[in-house]
C-alpha cells in the first residue's frame, strides 16, 4: 500500500515536472491557450446561444417568429443602406390588465381582461359585442431608417365563441391587422388581406394561429399592393422614417342578437419589421444566425477531433503493440493488413464508409477514428521491437517476469510518451477530415459544424458572386479551424520535445 | 538477404496486398446500400423491357451467391474488365473515363502541385533551418503550419474570389474552356494555355497546402545535421553557404524526406486532391469519385479504387527498391 502511494507521488511529481516544461515554452502557451479558450466556448456556448443553429428560421418553436431575415449582414456593419430590426411589440404581448389600455373600441363592445382564459391559461383580451362595431389594438413605435425594411412578419391567436350558428351572410367577424404613420394626415396601410370568421362550427371555439398571412411576402398581400400603389408593400408603408403605429383591428358585422352576443378572445400577439441586419456575423440563406451556428460548431469540432484522435490513437498502440510484441506470423498478417488499409485512398474509402452507415456524428467519430491508425501503429510497432532487445527487458525475462508483466512495466510506459504526441497530433487531422466529409455534403442532418457552414454557404448560391462578398460567413470557419488546428499541432511539438527528447535540440 | 530474394519476397508480399485490398473493396460495396442496377431501372422504357432487365441482372450478377460472385468481380477485376457507367453517369465505358479522362488530369495537376510543393517546401525548409530562431524563421515556419491546417476547400474559396472574381486573372472553374475546345484542340500550343489557366489556381491552393508539411520536415532534418562536425570543417575550408546547405547538408538528411516524398507520392498525388477538384470543378479522379458516390456508381467507384491502390502499391515497391540505389548503409531484412 505504501509502495504504491510513493509511486504515485513519484508519477505526479514527474507529471508536475512535465507540466512545467510545457508552460515554459512559448508555443505551448499559446497553443494551450487557445485550446482553452475554444475549450471554454465550446463548454458554455450553448447556453448564450438561444437561436438554433441548424433549422430554418433560426427559431426554436414554430409559435414564435424568425429571429432575423435570410442573408443578413452582420448588425454591427456600417452604411447607408442598413436597417436593423424594429420591434413594434418587443415581446409577444400576452395580456395582463393593463394592457387592456392599448385598446380602443366603439359603442357597443366591451373590451375586458380575461384572467384565467388565454391560450396558455395565463389570461387575455376579452370582446364582447352587444352590437355591430369594432376593437382595435394600436401600439405605437418609431421607425428609423430612410430606406424601407427587408420584410416584416407577425403573428395572433384568436378564440370566437357564441350562443348559436348563423349562416355566412349573416354575421362574421374581420379581422384586420395594419400599420399606421402619423404625420400631417394619418395614414393606414394594411399589413395583411382582411381575415374573415364565421359562426359556424368548424370555425368557433378553438384558438387559431394566424402566421402566414400577416407577413411582406405574402403573395396575396404583394398582389393587391402592386395592383393598388404599383410597389411592394414595405415600400409603400415604411417609405420614410417616423412615427408609426400597429393595428388590429376586429370588427363584427350582422346582427348581434341573432349569434348571441359574441364574444372573441384575442392572446399572443406579435410584429416583427425585419431589417437586413441582425447579429454578430449575419445570417445565412434560411436565416439561421451564423454566430450561434460558429459557436455550436466549436463543440462539434472538438467533440470530433478529440474523440476521433483518441479512438485512432487507442486503435494503433494496441495494434503496434501487439504487433511488435508478438512477432512472427501474427506480426506479419497485422502488418499486410495495416498496408492494406494504407494504400486504399483514405478520403474516397471515409465518405463511402459514411454513405454506406449513415450519415450521424457517432459514424463520422467511428469512421475517421478507424481510418487513422495505421501510422501510429507502425510507430509503435518499431519502437516496441527495438525495445524488446534492450537489456532490462531480457533482465525482467531472465528473472521470471511474464508476458503481461513485461507489456505493463515496461513497454507500455516506455512507448506512452508517443501516445500523447500523437494524441495532439491527431486531433487537427480529425478536424480537418470532419471539415472535409461536411463540406462534401455528408454531414449529420442535425449537427452544424465548421465544415457544414461552408457547405451551407456553397449550397446557398452566393458562391457564384465570389466567396468574400459574404466574408462575415466564409472567414471565420475557415478561420477558426486553422487556430484550432495550429494550437493543437503546437501543444503536439511542445510534448514531442519534451517527452521524446531525441528532438529537443531541433523544436 | 541479397537483393533478388528481397525483391521477390517483396513481390509475393505485394501480391498478398493486392488480393486484400481487392476483397476489402468487394465487401465494401457489397455493404452499400441498394444495387447497380437502380439507375437502371430508374428508366421506364428498359425496366419494361423484360430481356434487358435479365441482361442487367447477370451482368451485375444480382441473385447470385456470395463466393460466386466474388469470384466473378476477381476475374473481371484482374482483367481489367469494369464494364460500363449507368445512363445517369453517360453509360460511357469505365476504363475510358478513368484513363481517358480522370486520372491524367488529376496526374497532371497533383504532378505540377507536388513537384512545386517539394520544390518551395524543401528550399525554404534549407533556409529556416540554417536561420534558426530568427524572424525569417518563425515567419515561414508560423506560414506553414498556417497553410496545412487551414482546410483546401475554403483556401480555394478565397483564392478564387481574390484572382478569380477581383483581379479576373484566371478563371474560376473547370478543366478547360468548354465553347472554344473545337476551336483550341487543332492548336495544341493554344489548347495547353488555355488547359494551364484552369491549372493555376488549384495548383496554387494545392501547393500552399503541402509545402508547410515538406518545410517543416526538412527543416527538422537539417537541424539534425547542421551541428555535425563536417559541416563546421565545411565551413572553415570557406565552402560557400550555398553548396555547404544543399550538398554537404540537404544531402546527409535526404533519406527520410524522399521517404516522406515517396510515401505522400504514392498516396496523395495519386488519390488526387478529391477536395481542391471539387471547388474547382477540375475533372480529376476526385470529381468523378465524389460524383459516383452521391450517384452510386458502383462499378466506377471499384475501378477507381481498385487503380488508385494499385498505383500505391507499385509506387511504395519501387521506392523501397530505389532506397537500396539511393542509400548503401539500408539493408534488406
Amino acid at each position: 500500500m505504501t509502495k504504491s502511494r510513493e509511486e504515485i507521488a513519484i508519477k505526479i511529481q514527474a507529471f508536475k515536472r512535465i507540466f512545467r516544461q510545457i508552460m515554459e515554452s512559448r508555443r505551448s502557451q499559446v497553443g494551450i491557450a487557445i485550446i482553452i479558450f475554444f475549450g471554454i466556448i465550446a463548454a458554455i456556448g450553448p447556453f448564450f446561444t438561444t437561436l438554433d443553429p441548424v433549422n430554418a428560421g433560426s427559431i426554436h418553436s414554430f409559435d414564435e417568429l424568425e429571429a432575423a431575415e435570410a442573408n443578413c449582414v452582420p448588425e454591427w456593419y456600417q452604411g447607408e443602406k442598413i436597417t436593423h430590426n424594429v420591434y413594434p411589440i418587443p415581446t409577444p404581448l400576452f395580456f395582463n390588465a393593463s394592457q387592456v389600455s392599448l385598446w380602443n373600441v366603439t359603442e357597443g363592445v366591451i373590451i375586458e381582461y380575461d384572467q384565467e382564459f388565454g391560450y396558455d391559461q395565463n389570461g387575455c383580451v376579452k370582446i364582447t359585442f352587444q352590437e355591430e362595431g369594432n376593437a382595435t389594438l394600436s401600439v405605437n413605435f418609431y421607425y428609423p431608417y430612410q430606406i424601407p425594411p427587408k420584410s416584416f412578419r407577425g403573428k395572433y391567436r384568436y378564440f370566437i365563441t357564441a350562443n348559436s350558428n348563423a349562416s355566412k351572410t349573416e354575421a362574421k367577424i374581420l379581422i384586420l391587422p395594419s400599420f399606421k404613420r402619423y404625420g400631417l394626415t394619418a395614414k393606414s396601410y394594411r399589413a395583411s388581406m382582411p381575415h374573415f370568421d364565421y359562426f359556424t362550427n368548424e370555425d368557433m371555439d378553438k384558438w387559431k394561429l394566424v402566421r402566414n398571412e400577416l407577413i411582406s411576402v405574402n403573395p396575396n398581400l404583394k398582389v393587391w399592393y402592386e395592383r393598388t400603389y404599383g410597389k411592394s408593400p414595405v415600400d409603400v408603408i415604411f417609405n420614410k422614417p417616423g412615427n408609426y403605429s400597429f393595428e388590429l383591428t376586429i370588427q363584427f358585422i350582422g346582427n348581434a342578437s341573432k349569434v348571441g352576443n359574441p364574444t372573441v378572445y384575442v392572446d399572443d400577439v406579435q410584429v416583427i419589421v425585419y431589417g437586413n441586419s441582425f447579429g454578430l456575423l449575419g445570417t445565412d440563406y434560411l436565416a439561421r444566425d451564423i454566430f450561434t451556428q460558429l459557436v455550436i460548431g466549436t463543440r462539434i469540432s472538438f467533440i470530433i477531433g478529440i474523440t476521433a484522435a483518441t479512438l485512432s490513437t487507442i486503435i494503433g498502440l494496441f495494434y503496434g503493440l501487439i504487433s511488435g510484441y508478438v512477432g512472427g506470423i501474427l506480426d506479419e498478417i497485422m502488418m499486410r493488413i495495416n498496408d492494406m488499409l494504407l494504400v486504399i485512398p483514405g478520403l474516397p474509402l471515409l465518405l463511402v464508409l459514411v454513405y454506406v452507415l449513415g450519415q450521424s456524428m457517432l459514424n463520422i467519430i467511428l469512421v475517421v477514428g478507424c481510418l487513422g491508425w495505421m501510422g501510429f501503429a507502425r510507430t509503435v510497432r518499431s519502437a516496441v521491437i527495438s525495445l524488446k532487445e534492450k537489456l532490462f527487458i531480457e533482465a525482467a525475462r531472465a528473472h521470471g517476469a511474464g508476458r503481461f508483466y513485461i507489456m505493463r512495466r515496461h513497454i507500455i510506459p516506455n512507448v506512452f510518451p508517443l501516445v500523447y504526441v500523437t494524441l495532439a497530433m491527431g486531433v487537427p487531422g480529425a478536424i480537418l477530415y470532419e471539415a472535409a466529409i461536411s463540406w462534401l455534403g455528408l454531414a449529420p442532418l442535425d449537427v452544424m459544424s465548421w465544415g457544414r457552414m461552408l457547405y451551407e454557404f456553397e449550397r446557398s448560391g452566393s458562391i457564384a458572386t465570389g466567396a468574400l462578398t459574404k466574408w462575415y460567413w466564409v472567414l471565420p470557419p475557415g478561420i477558426c479551424i486553422a487556430i484550432l488546428s495550429v494550437a493543437f499541432v503546437l501543444l503536439g511539438y511542445a510534448l514531442d520535445e519534451i517527452l521524446n527528447p531525441r528532438l529537443r535540440e531541433t523544436w | 538477404m541479397g537483393l533478388r530474394e528481397y525483391i521477390i519476397r517483396r513481390i509475393i508480399t505485394t501480391l498478398i496486398l493486392i488480393w486484400g485490398v481487392l476483397t476489402i473493396n468487394f465487401l465494401l460495396f457489397n455493404a452499400m446500400p441498394g444495387n447497380p442496377m437502380e439507375a437502371y431501372l430508374q428508366n421506364p422504357s428498359i425496366a419494361m423491357n423484360k430481356e434487358y432487365v435479365e441482361e442487367l441482372k447477370r451482368i451485375f450478377g444480382i441473385g447470385l451467391p456470395l463466393h460466386e460472385k466474388y469470384a466473378k468481380y476477381m476475374i473481371n477485376m484482374l482483367t481489367f474488365n469494369f464494364g460500363h457507367t449507368s445512363p445517369n453517369f453517360a453509360g460511357q465505358k469505365v476504363t475510358d473515363i478513368i484513363f481517358g479522362i480522370a486520372l491524367p488530369n488529376t496526374i497532371l495537376l497533383m504532378g505540377i502541385s507536388s513537384v512545386l510543393a517539394y520544390t518551395i517546401g524543401i528550399i525554404l525548409g534549407v533556409f529556416t533551418a540554417y536561420k534558426r530562431g530568427s524572424k525569417f524563421d518563425t515567419f515561414f515556419v508560423a506560414s506553414a503550419l498556417i497553410t496545412s491546417s487551414l482546410p483546401t476547400f475554403w483556401m480555394g474559396l478565397i483564392v478564387q474570389y481574390i484572382f478569380g472574381f477581383t483581379l479576373k486573372l484566371f478563371p474560376i472553374q473547370g478543366t478547360y474552356t468548354v465553347e472554344k475546345v473545337a476551336e483550341l484542340s487543332k492548336n495544341p500550343i493554344l489548347f495547353w494555355m488555355d488547359r494551364f489557366q484552369y491549372l493555376v489556381l488549384p495548383v496554387m491552393v494545392i501547393t500552399l497546402y503541402y509545402y508547410g508539411g515538406f518545410l517543416l520536415l526538412t527543416r527538422a532534418c537539417l537541424l539534425e545535421v547542421i551541428s555535425e562536425d563536417y559541416m563546421i570543417t565545411a565551413k572553415a575550408k570557406g565552402v560557400k553557404k550555398r553548396d555547404m546547405l544543399f550538398k554537404h547538408a540537404l544531402k546527409n538528411a535526404s533519406l527520410p524526406i524522399l521517404t516522406n516524398i515517396a510515401m505522400h507520392f504514392a498516396s496523395v498525388v495519386i488519390a488526387g486532391a478529391m477536395i481542391a477538384e471539387s471547388v474547382f470543378n477540375y475533372c480529376g479522379l476526385g470529381t468523378i469519385t465524389y460524383k459516383a458516390i452521391g450517384m452510386k456508381e458502383t462499378p466506377i467507384l471499384q475501378a477507381i479504387f481498385y487503380i488508385i491502390s494499385l498505383c500505391v502499391i507499385i509506387a511504395n515497391f519501387i521506392a523501397d527498391i530505389l532506397y537500396g540505389i539511393i542509400d548503401p548503409r539500408v539493408r534488406y531484412e
